[in-house]
């Protein structure tokens, strides 16, 4: 009995061990492609106040957020939608409204009127918030009265996993098997100057607005109660699609956002 | 019987993962660094040694085939004294000395040479296998690893961790998906301007030196301490630091020796 119970402390102490997290992984993807896309002015400063890249920094908002200091941007990771798709201001408590405070106060040289401290803090909450905004599960629609779009748990690996926990937890491992940041780079960072720039365009808002619209066809997908690798392939299929086309929007609009930052 | 067998192989398994000084990314994050700092002549002698290994031509392997004790050991005034040949810096002295006359030496004894000098300058640098002589932290103790901040989480539901293998694992598998070129970047970034002051030195030099970096990691430390992700955060920019100084001190030792 002993021997077994000690097989199994073995066996656990491997399996944790191992673990790994979807939502650490995609932010990291996301911060990846978006150094590639800095420019030099933006990636000599980005040295200069992180003295890392932004992959680096891409979870650090979730590390903090259970800390005092930081404990009023635990609100600021996601985004809520209207039966119409228009994003709730909820008094501060989304990720729009910081992307576009923070990226108005430091455009056109106001960056020069902050301390250091605040440059890094708002770059590194930056670097979440742009990836964040774009992950499925955090563009939520609460406020929507039709059934489709409320959470609603699947089986993975025959255990209950909950929307939200789905795409912080496991999607990524199961989308993209085995992939690094690298892979990540070397295969979604494949779109012409043209389409960036088109993706890149408009506001944080027009953004949300976009993934407000966007994000209602991942609960269509996934069907309720089952088992994920018993979902139709095409359902599988599209999803990925989805995923990879949220990844690059959050990783060129994050190398954007910082770039006009930066700009000189 | 078949399940003593298996428990066996899994013990092990679980002993070489232990004798391993950095998680995945750790060792081939510091070589590859390390490589950015070597001399041309370093770096070819370097890639000649490595491909005599028909096994395996790369730094794939790079764990010396005899390594029977992965501790480095101080006294208590921090230096570094022993001359026991299971010692990770009388092993690193010894193999130097194999690579600096290594036309005296087989080719076998040239690879196990650059194999240790290699692994071991990991060694010296993870908390995990340092020792200090009156300092029983040093032997080993358990943390409560806290999801959150340590004042918001109970403790009953924080994972007992030890405190070495949160250095040896934990701290480097938070970047996910990183891999040991991103990680040397990150490391240029970061410690780009230290090279001096990092390789500067002796091995015991350097054994001392990380004695000092452990020395302060475990001021105030002590069993059952809450981590919380704060600490982790602090934790990861010291362990960013003693990666860059292994990987400086690596290629300053390899440009010595292979000139």
């Amino acid at each position: 009995m002993k021997l077994r119970l000690v097989l199994v402390a073995l066996c656990l102490a491997f399996v944790s061990a191992e673990a790994m997290a979807w939502s650490g992984l995609t932010h990291n993807a996301i911060g990846h492609i978006a150094d590639q896309h800095l420019t030099p002015e933006a990636k000599a400063k980005r040295n200069h106040y992180l003295n890392h890249t932004l992959a680096y920094y891409a979870s650090w908002q979730d590390e903090v957020a259970w800390s005092k200091e930081y404990a009023e941007t635990r609100f600021w990771h996601a985004v809520r939608f209207d039966a119409k798709n228009r994003f709730q201001y909820r008094e501060g408590r989304n990720a729009i409204t910081h992307i576009s405070r923070i990226w108005n106060e430091m455009r056109n040289g106001g960056y020069k009127k902050l301390d250091d401290s605040t440059i890094v803090v708002n770059l590194k909450l930056l670097t979440h918030m742009v990836g964040d905004m774009h992950c499925p599960s955090h563009n939520m629609y609460d406020a929507d009265p039709s059934p489709k779009v409320k959470r609603f748990s699947i089986l993975y690996k025959g255990k209950k996993v909950y929307w939200h926990k789905f795409w912080d937890s496991s999607a990524s491992s199961y989308f993209h098997r085995k992939w690094t940041c690298r892979d990540y780079q070397k295969n979604l960072d494949v779109l012409t100057p043209k389409q960036i720039a088109k993706i890149c365009k408009g506001t944080p808002e027009q953004w949300a607005k976009q993934n407000g619209k966007d994000m209602r066809e991942p609960y269509t997908l996934l069907i309720p109660h089952t088992e994920l690798s018993e979902m139709p392939a095409e359902n599988i299929a599209r999803m990925t699609e989805i995923v990879d086309l949220q990844i690059q929007r959050g990783a060129y609009r994050l190398a954007h956002v910082i770039n006009d930052i930066f700009k000189e | 019987m078949a399940m003593k067998r298996f428990l066996l192989l899994l013990v092990s398994v679980a002993t070489i993962l232990s004798a391993q000084a950095w998680s995945g990314i750790g060792n081939p994050a510091t070589r590859a660094f390390a490589k950015q700092f070597m001399t041309p002549e370093a770096r070819k002698e370097n890639a000649r040694i490595w491909k005599l290994n028909k096994k395996y031509p790369a730094e794939k392997s790079d764990k010396p085939t005899d390594l029977r004790w992965n501790k480095v050991t101080l006294d208590a005034d921090l230096r570094s004294t022993t001359t026991y040949e299971g010692d990770v810096v009388v092993q690193m002295e010894r193999a130097a000395e194999v690579l600096r006359n290594r036309k005296n030496y087989s080719e076998k004894e040239q690879i196990e040479a650059m194999r240790t000098v290699t692994y071991n300058m990991i060694l010296l640098h993870t908390f995990g296998n340092i020792s200090i002589e009156g300092n029983e932290l040093t032997n080993g103790f358990f943390v409560l690893l806290s999801s959150g901040a340590a004042a918001d989480v109970n403790a009953s539901k924080m994972r007992k961790y030890k405190w070495q293998t949160l250095w040896n694992r934990a701290i480097l598998l938070r970047h996910y998906g990183f891999t040991a070129d991103m990680y040397a970047e990150e490391l240029a970034i970061s410690h780009g301007n230290n090279k001096d002051a990092f390789s500067a030195g002796t091995i015991r030099d350097w054994a001392a030196d990380m004695g000092a970096e452990l020395s302060k990691q475990l001021e105030g430390a002590k069993p059952n301490m809450v981590v919380d992700r704060l600490k982790m955060l602090e934790y990861e920019t010291v362990n960013d630091r003693i990666m860059a100084k292994a990987g400086y001190r690596l290629a300053a030792l390899l440009n010595d020796v292979l000139k």
